[in-house]
């Protein structure tokens, strides 16, 4: 009976953390295709310390100069917020907590140097890459 | 259960004690209780069920795991294609595999596996294709294997991506 018991509560945890890593993975993607799909439109880019240089922030615009996009770390609830088109905030990308959101940039190329999220469980999720401008 | 037993006339104490155990060994018409038959084949069940859930959870884990790795090496695949984009030289992008020693495939800080691309011609079929293409050298295909090596298995991601016939 305490084998049974040990089982279903441990069990429980994995599919607890299990879930909650799937989920934090999913989210990341999620940035990174909002930030990829934007980039490759962009003409231009700036990134900027939200508040340091490991939480960031990067300011997407078209040809003619105007910002269409706009992601940061927002301190107060350390998630990635987003925005189009110079409007009010909309809101977090995801629940998971963001703990680095850096950037880098060579020419037209725009490296997200780490995208890293941390689950509710506690597991960490690390992305890379690296965006050309193409303007279109 | 409670059972009793009623003294027959003429008998002793010693005939009511003997009843008295008879009567706890046989079962009652009636009684509740499992065979030692339906306890080990319950036993049984309940074993195969918690080792195919176990392996369940082991499995779902192990795959959660490996997409995790699998995010971060098609993140090194669609840099790999934007560095060839924007910087490739005419030899990055010369038919073969490139580079000579693959490039590490770093995660969490560790190696755990390898980056390497090849180029290889591709035929568009939108002038014809085969003999009746007279230059069948339309484009050149990339392809990047992100390779890595988790536990006992190894597994890789392959993307591919057309790029002009010439820089």
């Amino acid at each position: 009976m305490l084998g049974i018991v040990f089982f279903y509560l441990s069990s429980q945890a994995a599919w607890l953390e299990g879930s909650t890593q799937a989920i934090s993975q999913r989210e990341a993607s999620v940035i990174l295709g909002a930030l990829t799909d934007s980039l490759r439109r962009a003409s231009s880019v700036s990134v900027f310390n939200s508040p340091d240089t490991l939480h960031q922030g990067i300011s997407i615009r078209d040809a003619s100069g105007t910002e269409f996009f706009r992601v940061w770390w927002n301190s107060s609830d350390s998630l990635v917020h987003e925005k189009v088109r110079g409007g009010s905030d909309l809101g977090a990308i995801g629940r998971s907590k963001v703990e680095t959101f850096r950037f880098g940039r060579a020419d037209s190329l725009v490296e997200l140097r780490l995208l890293q999220l941390r689950s509710p469980s506690g597991e960490r999720v690390k992305l890379t890459t690296t965006v050309n401008l193409y303007n279109r | 259960m409670v059972t009793r037993s009623r003294p027959n006339p003429g008998q002793g104490a010693s005939s009511k004690t003997t009843d008295q155990a008879a009567s706890s060994r046989i079962p009652q018409r009636g009684a509740d209780g499992f065979s030692l038959i339906e306890v080990l084949v319950s036993i049984l069940i309940t074993v195969i069920s918690v080792v195919g859930l176990a392996s369940l959870f082991g499995n779902g884990r192990a795959l959660i795991n490996h997409y995790e790795v699998a995010r971060a090496a098609n993140g090194v695949a669609q840099q790999r294609f934007e560095l060839l984009g924007r910087t490739g030289t005419s030899g990055d992008l010369s038919i073969g595999s490139h580079p000579s020693t693959p490039n590490p495939f770093v995660y969490g800080g560790a190696t755990i596996g390898t980056e390497s691309w090849t180029v290889a011609w591709y035929d568009d079929p939108i002038d014809r294709t085969g003999v009746a293409d007279s230059n069948p050298n339309d484009l050149k295909l990339v392809a990047v294997s992100v390779k890595w090596g988790q536990g006992a298995q190894a597994d890789s991601v392959r993307l591919t991506r057309l790029f002009p016939a010439s820089p």
